[in-house]
């Protein structure tokens, strides 16, 4: 397999701020890679310099081997951008945003008229084509914000937390339309996110950064295997009090606790030991369980058992 | 190639925008409506049968400071109170305006002090006594409309004569302020602006009203010149300040596109800066040219207005004032950061531009200082390149002119695409 996109030893400050320390990684032809972090860990400073719109301080990147310092505009012929913003003119249609970028690729005729038919197809908007964008749902203005960045027919799409701010079906669609551009075309995919089940469902190699820099990297399951044999307890509440999440931290057999909006998460190496203690305690704190469920380690445990915090809100309660 | 479909993008974004349509096409058209039916007077016409009329002049004594002063910030009223020392409207009114040779004619007045005046109206040895507004510059600059309070006590065509002279100057100075109005209100509903002077009316439908008074007084050309109308006057006036909007909403497009990163987009595509500032420039030049071309079409078939026979000369300046309009655009991209220094542009260096230029008031009813910093501006220069070709010059005779535009736009164009920032 060849490599697609090698990123080496990145490194960008903002004044005296480290947006991306140090950062590695390599994403081979045909794959999906995933880079998960929380809001401001760096994820779109490391896509801007990647993209060619930022200047590193050190370090550099390949797209099939042409560094985005000496040859840029070869790389920019390679890659597509979808913005972490709606970068849309929103007083044009659809069909004449995709025209204009069009031509900006210097697609002119019927070229650029095909490609434009093609990417309404694939972004599911040919019905939609002469609206304006200022008319359409946050769903269907990500839609169109990915078919910009597909226009070019980029053999490395860059998407920077594209499903942001919008409803689960449409979540649901642009997930799926990635996937099978993927199956179908080969496409490889670099794809930024915070949500942990994007990545999970997306991704076959997965990066995690915080705080700029890349603390874990590998398939899925290696860095599941990250936290070892731990669980996680999952508890829904009718509401915690934090005297109640500080007495939970201090139990044996208890590794990590995280709160967010009445749902405790409890990582574990033995669930079914602490899991009867955990309520009680609860209990006692007179916190109402809802539900609760025990979970295999996923990415949202591997990134606890790394920073000990969420990914969602990076919040310790 | 690429600029150019930038440019064109950007005209029809333009042409969606309804707000851009209202401020770039509509108002100059309105404008030059309006005025040429108020001013007509000043311009042209008989002065047959107009009765001799005395006035006196008596000063309100000083008021406090104006309301809502404290409100403003040092630096507010900094700006005023060095906009209002440049302008001097109590002089304007008096010497260039009441003494002006057509109003000598018809008119004299005096100034003293309210009792006398008193007196003599009642004896009826004058025909009125106008009050002159205390801090009358201040009160202009500040954005309140100009209210001369006018006593007398014949009704006869006199008083009527009267009432029309003092019309004209209101409406001059007042009209181009409500373009500013209607245009920082729209702001305001965006929820962007505050207003600065939150009492000054909008009077548009009642000055408009106001309008028809018709006082005649003779307008005498210089030997071998055309007589220049109102509506002539009125015609390049409004369209030489309306495009300097044009770069305002130039600069505003340039904001925006890096905001919301489309400009980035563009880059990834693989256009450089230089294209992207081409296609700006293009966009706001095509903008500017569309605007004067329906000030052309509207006012000559409407109004039949004359803008002179010298194509050539015609072509020529609005090439090189469109040109310098897209200059200022970049340029002022490059000056301000946010959409409220836009807002700021739009609001007050445009008034000052406009008002230095003679677009509320015939430069040469200014005051010497003001007609040396209108050949600074470029809505100055175009404007008298404009009158010069109605009154019968030809391309020969404004080439300076043209070469002053051209140039400002490359020198604008220059300093602003060095500093053009495209990403964000
Ligand atoms: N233009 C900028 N100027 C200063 N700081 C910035 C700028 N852009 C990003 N940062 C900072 O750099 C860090 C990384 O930001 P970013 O790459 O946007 O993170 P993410 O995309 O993961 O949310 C954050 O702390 C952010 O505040
Ligand atoms: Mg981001």
């Amino acid at each position: 397999m060849q490599t697609m996109l090698t990123v080496n030893k990145l490194t960008k400050k903002y004044g005296p701020q480290t947006a991306v320390d140090n950062v590695s990684f390599s994403v081979q032809q045909g794959e999906i890679w995933g880079l998960l972090g929380p809001n401001g860990a760096g994820k779109s400073t490391t896509i801007a310099i990647i993209s060619t719109l930022l200047r590193p301080i050190s370090g550099d990147v390949l797209v099939q081997g042409h560094s985005v310092l000496s040859a840029p505009d070869r790389v920019r012929k390679l890659i597509g951008l979808v913005p972490q913003h709606i970068a849309l003119y929103p007083t044009l249609s659809a069909y004449e945003n995709l025209a204009f970028f069009g031509r900006m690729y210097g697609l002119r005729g019927q070229k650029l008229k095909a490609r434009v038919a093609e990417v309404l197809d694939i972004t599911g908007l040919t019905a939609r084509a002469k609206d304006r964008v200022e008319t359409f749902s946050g769903g269907m203005q990500r839609r169109l914000n990915i078919g910009v960045g597909l226009m070019n027919r980029p053999a490395l799409l860059i998407l920077d937390e594209p499903t942001v701010g919008i409803d689960p079906q449409s979540r649901r669609h642009i997930l799926e339309t990635i996937k099978h551009l993927n199956a179908s075309s080969g496409m490889t995919v670099l794809y930024t996110s915070h949500y942990m089940e994007e990545v999970e469902f997306l991704c076959d190699r997965v990066g995690i950064i915080d705080h700029g820099r890349l603390i874990a990297q590998g398939t899925k399951e290696e860095l599941k295997h990250l936290v070892g044999e731990r669980e996680t307890i999952e508890i829904r509440t009718s509401g915690v009090s934090p005297a109640a999440i500080a007495h939970l931290r201090q139990m044996t057999g208890v590794d990590e606790v995280l709160c967010a909006e009445n749902t405790i998460k409890v990582l574990t190496g033995n669930a079914g030991a602490v899991l009867s203690r955990v309520v009680a305690s609860l209990n006692s704190f007179d916190c109402k369980i809802k539900s609760f469920r025990i979970q295999e380690p996923n990415l949202e445990s591997v990134f606890l058992h790394l920073t000990g915090k969420g990914l969602r809100d990076g919040r310790m309660t | 190639m690429s600029f150019w479909y930038i440019a064109l993008k950007d005209v029809q974004v333009m042409l969606r925008d309804k707000k851009a349509l209202l401020i770039l096409i509509a108002m100059p058209v309105i404008l030059t409506t309006i005025l040429g039916l108020a001013l007509g007077p000043l311009f042209n016409g008989p002065s047959q049968g107009v009765p001799h009329l005395s006035i006196a002049i008596v000063k309100q004594p000083p008021a406090a400071a104006p309301p809502l002063w404290d409100l403003l910030t040092e630096e507010q009223q900094e700006q005023i109170n060095r906009a209002a020392g440049n302008l001097d409207l109590e002089e304007i009114f008096l010497q260039d305006f009441l003494a002006s040779n057509e109003l000598q004619k018809i008119l004299d007045y005096r100034i003293m002090a309210e009792p006398d005046a008193r007196a003599m109206l009642a004896q009826q040895k004058i025909d009125a006594i106008v009050y002159l507004p205390d801090n009358f510059s201040m009160q202009y600059v500040m954005g309140k409309n100009i209210n001369l309070h006018v006593v007398t006590n014949t009704d006869s065509a006199a008083r009527i004569v009267l009432q029309g002279i003092l019309q004209s100057f209101t409406d001059t100075l007042s009209l181009p302020r409500i373009a500013m109005q209607v245009i920082q209100e729209e702001k305001i509903a965006e929820g962007i602006a505050t207003n600065p002077f939150p009492d000054s009316p909008t009077l548009f439908t009642s000055l408009v009203e106001n309008s028809h008074t018709s006082v005649t007084i003779n307008t005498v050309a210089e030997e071998g010149k055309k007589i220049i109308s109102a509506r002539q006057y009125y015609a390049a006036a409004m369209a030489v300040m309306f495009i300097l909007f044009a770069a305002g909403f130039g600069a505003a497009g340039i904001l925006q596109e890096r905001d919301s990163r489309t400009f980035d987009r563009l880059v990834v595509a693989g256009q450089k800066k230089s294209a992207i500032v081409a296609g700006k420039f293009t966009a706001t030049m095509l903008i500017a040219l569309l605007q004067m071309s329906v000030m052309f079409t509207f006012t000559h078939l409407v109004f039949g207005v004359d803008w002179g026979t010298d194509l050539a000369g015609l072509a020529s300046v609005t090439f090189s004032a469109v040109f310098a309009v897209a200059g200022l655009g970049i340029l002022i991209a490059c000056l301000v950061k946010t959409e409220r220094g836009i807002i700021v542009f739009q609001s007050v260096v445009i008034q000052v531009m406009a008002f230095l230029g003679g677009s509320f008031l015939p430069v040469y009813v200014m005051p010497e200082f003001t007609s040396t910093l209108a050949a600074f501006t470029i809505n100055g220069q175009a404007l008298k390149a404009y009158l010069s070709l109605m009154e019968g010059a030809t391309l020969g005779d404004i080439t300076a002119t043209i070469v002053y535009l051209i140039g400002f736009g490359i020198a604008s164009l220059g300093i602003g695409a060095k500093f053009f920032r495209v990403t964000s």
